[in-house]
């Protein structure tokens, strides 16, 4: 269920991205809206094209849409607000807010994307509401559209709205069970660390760094313990700010340094250099940077705003509950693997490797030939904690034939 | 410096052989183990959003594309589908005029058989599909192209023998008035003149589906459609259906053979005379307040036909209201007339009921012109569309009998 929700995150963004636009301008665009909802709140995620908002109100947006859309920010506002009106039963309307807005692309067309949240009326459960959406449809009496809605990470349509057909009702396709919320997100966040190869390579760099600096094994856990404490604070204050809308980074960026942060941490790992107060302060900066990367895949799911502490509070807690775990699993795998110099230098050779094939990748939009090696190989933390496991296993066999004093013959690196 | 790590191996010697050997096992059969996980289990995506995930991201459902093209958020450009939820398996038996006929049906029928019989056994299975699925009749139908609409079912012709590809455009003359077969032909001919550099278009990307196996007993209907054509004609036991029936054409006029053709010529030439001879008063009451620059009740929507609005046809002149009567004639006749003139009566004898309206100037050379014809059962859509260079989009819905069946 909840890698299904990365799943439809990353096919939405793929889609937009990667669709190509139409051979002939023969679709005039169609708005799309999806629809979250979280324990308080209704989310509408929209899309509208702007050669159909320069159609129905005669504006020019489409030939230069972000400045366009910046100028005209609050005429926007207030047009896509006031058309969207939420109604419960009893007929009292929902408070509907704009929170962001900006120019973006959807199959080769420029649209505008806003993020609405619609709150309740005090008393008022989420359960029953309809919808209805007058931003374009108000003028324009063939525009259409087509609303999706997010049901636990599965985006399925649920209607389509037309000038002649403004309503649509919703609670027919979000149940209550289904919802985003504090008590669905941890295993999201869980799984979402488990999909991520790149979190977790990173991970085992650091346990890898720790493990070299071959100090007592309780020094050596509570080393561990705080970088990785950092690395936590570091990710957690990103995604916050980067959920909440108030930093916003360009993907493309933020996964290229996240794959920039692997490979310095490699060469770190090869030989722990850095002071130990320098150490924590550079892990917990490549925890931001990860936070963002973490952060870009909730966008994904058109989630925003401030009702998404909660829900945001337990994919964090799910993370950390993954970081744990995949840190037990490679923990004695590493710290075998740290006891030979050279073993250590190849584990840490073959991620920098992966990690600048990624940032190559990431950085120019090119493709990678061995991308597909390794999201195979290294699919899931079990598969990398195994391929860890044997590899120090084998450092272990051949440290056990050699000469007794096989097991180190650089010296372990000082702090300086 | 004594390593702590290493002291307590150092100090085993005695067991080191056996296990020497046993590590090695262990590492071998832990390697292969994991490779074999690797390309057992299906492929993980990279952490965010970030290239690779997209690379490898697989979505439930193609998300909202539904039965259409399938894709995120909205699917290959054209629309999601959302079919009827009620699935009628005959339209109300009020709803269809009576006819005497029988001639056309059971040419139909032998010409559609004869169809089949030259198709391979995979073809017929991609051809033939049940009666009562409407949501398949629904949603396999467009005015797009195919690289933009994927929601496109049975055979193209061109990949189709030559004898099939006869066999398939007699099956489809069969059900066509003449005028409305070379009305199809031509739409065809202008899509051959508009993507003669490019794959998608042209003759080759016309397809044909049968739902129902064609008998005179029992309905069935014929789908025939591509870019800017989708004819539907319903026909077999008691039913007769003629729509929904889109016709486009870009270019709007071309040369061939040496002869200029203009595949919507006729109903051009009396919309827009016919817009253009309204009254200040009758233009007051048949403007319609919104802008158009799409069909309403175009391909994939089928979200409920507006309240009636517009100018009563009984407040025209008698010239306007000749001009009204060839227009619907103009396209409910390009079916058999043995089977559409039934319909015609039926739709000439409540023209007392039906309006007229238009948005937008409806003139030959302007963009996103719109007249509409509104009875209590025929609904016209025209559009003039500039988003590609000026062409027309143009529909025909019957709205209690559409697809043989009605749609709810």
């Amino acid at each position: 269920m909840a890698r299904n929700l990365w799943l439809a995150g990353a096919v939405l963004v793929a889609f937009f991205v990667l669709a190509p636009a139409p051979a002939q301008a023969h679709d005039v665009g169609a708005t799309l809206l999806v629809v979250s909802a979280t324990d308080t709140t209704v989310l509408i995620d929209a899309q509208i094209p702007l050669t159909g908002i320069d159609f129905a109100y005669d504006t020019a947006l489409d030939r230069d849409p972000a400045s366009a859309i910046a100028e005209r920010g609050s005429w926007l506002r207030s047009l896509i607000g006031a058309g969207a009106v939420l109604t419960a039963p009893g007929g009292a309307s929902w408070t509907v807010r704009v929170d962001g807005l900006t120019a973006d692309r959807v199959q080769g067309r420029n649209t505008v994307h806003a993020a609405l949240t619609a709150t309740p009326p005090p008393g008022t459960g989420i359960s029953l509401v309809q919808l209805r959406w007058g931003a374009v449809t108000d003028i324009d009496y063939s525009h259409k559209v087509y609303v999706s809605e997010n049901d636990n990470g599965t985006i399925r349509l649920a209607g389509t709205i037309t000038h002649y057909q403004p309503q649509l009702p919703l609670q027919r396709h979000t149940p209550l069970a289904h919802r985003v919320s504090f008590a669905t997100m941890p295993a999201t966040g869980f799984q979402h660390f488990r999909d991520g190869t790149d979190h977790q390579l990173f991970l085992c760099l650091v346990a890898l760094g720790v493990a070299r600096r071959k100090q007592r094994p309780a020094a050596t856990v509570r080393r561990l313990g705080l970088l990785t404490l950092g690395f936590t604070i570091g990710h957690s204050v990103s995604l916050a700010l980067a959920t909440l809308g108030w930093v916003t980074l360009p993907s493309r960026w933020v996964e290229t340094a996240i794959a920039a942060t692997i490979a310095i941490s490699a060469v770190h790992a090869a030989r722990p250099a850095l002071p130990a107060r320098t150490e924590l302060a550079v892990t917990a900066c490549f925890g931001l940077v990860h936070g963002f990367g973490f952060a870009g895949t909730l966008e994904g799911l058109s989630l925003h705003g401030t009702a998404l502490v909660a829900p945001l509070l337990g994919f964090n807690l799910g993370l950390e509950a993954a970081q744990l775990a995949a840190l037990a699993l490679v923990a004695i795998p590493l710290w075998l693997i740290a006891r030979s110099a050279a073993a250590t230098v190849v584990l840490a050779a073959a991620i920098a490797a992966i990690a600048i094939s990624w940032v190559l990748q990431r950085a120019l939009g090119t493709g990678n030939p061995i991308d597909g090696f390794v999201s195979t190989v290294l699919g899931t933390p079990e598969r990398l904690a195994l391929i860890l496991l044997a590899g120090a296993l084998f450092v272990l066999a051949v440290s056990a034939t050699g000469r007794p004093k096989t097991s180190d013959e650089l010296p372990a690196a000082r702090p300086r | 410096m004594p390593d702590f790590l290493s002291r307590p191996l150092g100090q085993v010697t005695v067991v080191r052989r056996r296990r020497r050997l046993t590590a090695a096992l262990l590492s071998a059969g832990l390697l292969t183990f994991a490779a074999g996980c690797g390309s057992g289990s299906d492929t993980a995506t990279s952490s965010s959003a970030g290239p690779s995930a997209s690379q490898n991201g697989r979505g439930p459902g193609g998300g909202p594309g539904g039965g259409g093209p399938g894709g995120g958020n909205g699917g290959d450009t054209p629309p999601a589908c959302t079919p009827s939820s009620a699935a009628p398996t005959a339209a109300p038996a009020a709803a269809v005029p009576a006819f005497n006929d029988t001639t056309v049906v059971s040419g139909a029928v032998t010409t559609a058989q004869a169809f089949l019989a030259t198709l391979t056994a995979e073809q017929k299975k991609a051809v033939l599909y049940s009666f009562s699925d409407l949501g398949k009749k629904q949603c396999s139908w467009s005015n797009y192209p195919d690289d933009n609409f994927k929601g496109r079912l049975g055979v193209r012709l061109g990949d189709l023998s030559a004898a099939q590809k006869t066999a398939a455009l007699a099956a489809l003359q069969s059900v066509l008035s003449p005028a409305g077969y070379a009305q199809v032909l031509n739409e065809m001919h202008a899509d051959d003149v508009l993507g003669q550099n490019e794959t998608q278009y042209g003759e080759a990307n016309y397809h044909i589906v049968l739902y129902g196996n064609p008998s005179a007993d029992k309905p069935w209907t014929l789908q025939f459609g591509g870019h800017h054509v989708a004819v539907h004609v319903s026909l077999g036991g008691d039913v007769i259906s003629v729509s929904p029936h889109f016709s486009g054409t870009q270019p709007v006029s071309f040369d061939l053979d040496g002869k200029t053709v203009r595949p919507l010529g006729e109903e051009s030439d009396t919309v827009f005379p016919l817009v253009k001879s309204l009254t200040a008063d009758q233009q007051t009451a048949a403007q319609l307040s919104g802008k158009f620059n799409d069909l309403v009740m175009g391909p994939s929507t089928d979200t409920g036909y507006p309240k009636q609005e517009g100018l009563s046809y009984t407040k025209l002149t008698a010239a306007q209201q000749t001009q009204v009567k060839n227009l619907i004639k103009d396209y409910v006749s390009d079916a058999a007339t043995a089977i559409s003139d039934p319909i015609l009566n039926l739709y000439t004898s409540q023209l007392d009921q039906t309006t007229i309206s238009y948005s937008g100037t409806v003139t030959a050379d302007s963009d996103n012109g719109y007249f509409r014809i509104d009875g209590p059962r025929v609904w016209i859509e025209w559009l003039n569309t500039g988003a590609s260079g000026l062409h027309y989009h143009t529909l025909y819905r019957d709205k209690q009998l559409d697809y043989g069946t009605g749609l709810s």
